[in-house]
């Protein structure tokens, strides 16, 4: 690792300006999404209060912005900032639109595969990105078929599936700051200094926005803050050579989103499903819907063994990522190099 | 608060399993697919062969995703049924 002065001050310059923009966003933000009437209901307590949505905006300038003071600072990473930049925008716009007018979950996933398609393109024309991933025990591979054809959910996965565990206040912030956490480990131990700039970036701006997510929420991220984070967590695996460690690490996302999927046969639409997978009990906590048709998800699992308060579940999903982060580290640490 | 416990190890568990036959999947492709070879050696050959692996791989890939399927599926129902015996032995008791 050669982080001497001034190479030391861009990770921690990318760290400071994500967390500082995106706390100082947020309140204005909260405010005029409220004036705007952009609110949605925390279903999750019994008073069903009402809370502004697309907080995840801040999220969205924060990464962008820090990444464009980076772009001017870091010549030799040019290429790699501008297709960061790309996935990341291209992610928010799709999420904005959902926010606003609904996007339905059969077209999102299909939207965001064919927009990763694209930003492959760039990343390749620049020699960015080599079929050559470092796999645990085994080292470096040279993968040349099944790696492109992995690089084409590679965005699209981990955003949909962040943003499908993003249902309680604080539980998408909790387990994406801890997987970032095993990810900036990993970019250390794996000697990748974008890597660790763009972990850090997005660990500022998580960070930020976890100060007003947290229970109880003063502002929701929206499908714009879930989907980004997501796909900028997939653009790091894939620019920062972390692809392995983001498989483990996003694990509890990426089991809630596939038993989703598995249990209701297909993506289809939240809302007309005929039985939810939590019930909310009179004293305010949840329940696992006993029903056999109700969809799987780590929630219902989570509340199998008896019903738990919804900070109880978030605490529970953090103990879960903070385990898968400790393999994704172990994952990294058995691979030769 | 001892359910709480029990059921975070649990997944905690299930996570494990996984991810431990995650690591085996990838040595097991990497022994024996990898350097798999067919008695082809043209250009047509070489695809036939690329494409065998691929699948080879693909089809690992989705038995893992069935196993860990699986898993969790016979974890939950197991969980929810034993809930529910002692929510029934707990009413008996009261009545």
């Amino acid at each position: 690792m050669q982080f001497n002065y001034p190479e030391f001050l861009y990770p921690a310059l990318s760290f400071i300006v994500s967390l500082g923009i995106t706390y100082a966003i947020l309140p204005s933000l909260i405010k005029y999404l409220k004036k705007r009437g952009i609110i949605g209901t925390d279903i999750h307590k019994p008073s069903k209060p009402e809370i502004p949505e697309m907080g995840g905006l801040a999220i969205l300038v924060g990464l962008i912005s820090t990444q464009v003071l980076l772009l001017f600072l870091l010549n030799e990473y040019t290429y790699e900032i501008l297709a960061f930049i790309s996935v990341i925008l291209l992610t928010g716009f799709i999420g904005i639109y959902d926010d606003l007018k609904g996007l339905g979950p059969k077209k999102k996933p299909l939207l965001l595969t064919l927009l990763s398609m694209f930003t492959v393109f760039p990343l390749l024309l620049f020699g960015v990105v080599t079929p050559r991933p470092l796999l645990p025990i085994i080292g470096r591979t040279r993968l040349t078929i099944i790696y492109w054809i992995v690089l084409l959910i590679a965005i699209a996965v981990p955003a949909n599936a962040v943003n499908m565990l993003d249902v309680f206040n604080g539980s998408m912030p909790v387990t994406c700051i801890i997987a970032s956490i095993a990810l900036l480990i990993c970019a250390i131990i794996l000697d990748s200094p974008i890597g660790i700039i763009f972990t850090l970036s997005l660990l500022g701006t998580l960070l930020a926005f976890f100060k007003f997510n947290k229970f109880p929420s003063k502002v929701f991220s929206g499908n714009v803050g879930s989907l980004t984070v997501g796909a900028t967590i997939g653009a790091i695996a894939v620019i920062g050579r972390l692809e392995i460690a983001a498989i483990v690490a996003l694990m509890p996302h990426i089991m809630n989103a596939f038993h989703i999927l598995t249990s209701m046969g297909g993506l289809k639409e939240g809302k007309t499903l005929p039985k939810r997978p939590i019930l909310i009990l009179p004293n305010g906590k949840l329940a696992a819907n006993p029903d056999k048709d109700a969809p799987l998800t780590l929630t219902r699992l989570v509340l199998a063994r008896g019903p738990l308060t919804e900070v109880e579940i978030v605490k529970i999903f953090g103990i879960l990522s903070l385990f898968c982060a400790i393999l994704a580290i172990i994952s990294v640490g058995i691979t030769p190099r | 608060m001892r359910y709480k416990y029990l059921n975070i190890i649990e997944i905690i568990s299930i996570l494990f399993v996984v991810w431990l036959t995650f690591i085996f999947m990838l040595l097991f492709i990497d022994i024996y697919i990898v350097p798999l070879q067919l008695p082809l050696v043209d250009y047509v050959g070489r695809v036939i062969i690329g494409v065998t692996k691929v699948i080879i791989g693909v089809g690992l890939f989705v038995l893992w995703l069935f196993l860990w399927n699986y898993i969790v599926k016979k974890y939950f129902k197991k969980a929810i049924n034993t809930i529910q015996r002692e929510e029934n032995r707990e009413s008996g008791n009261l009545s």
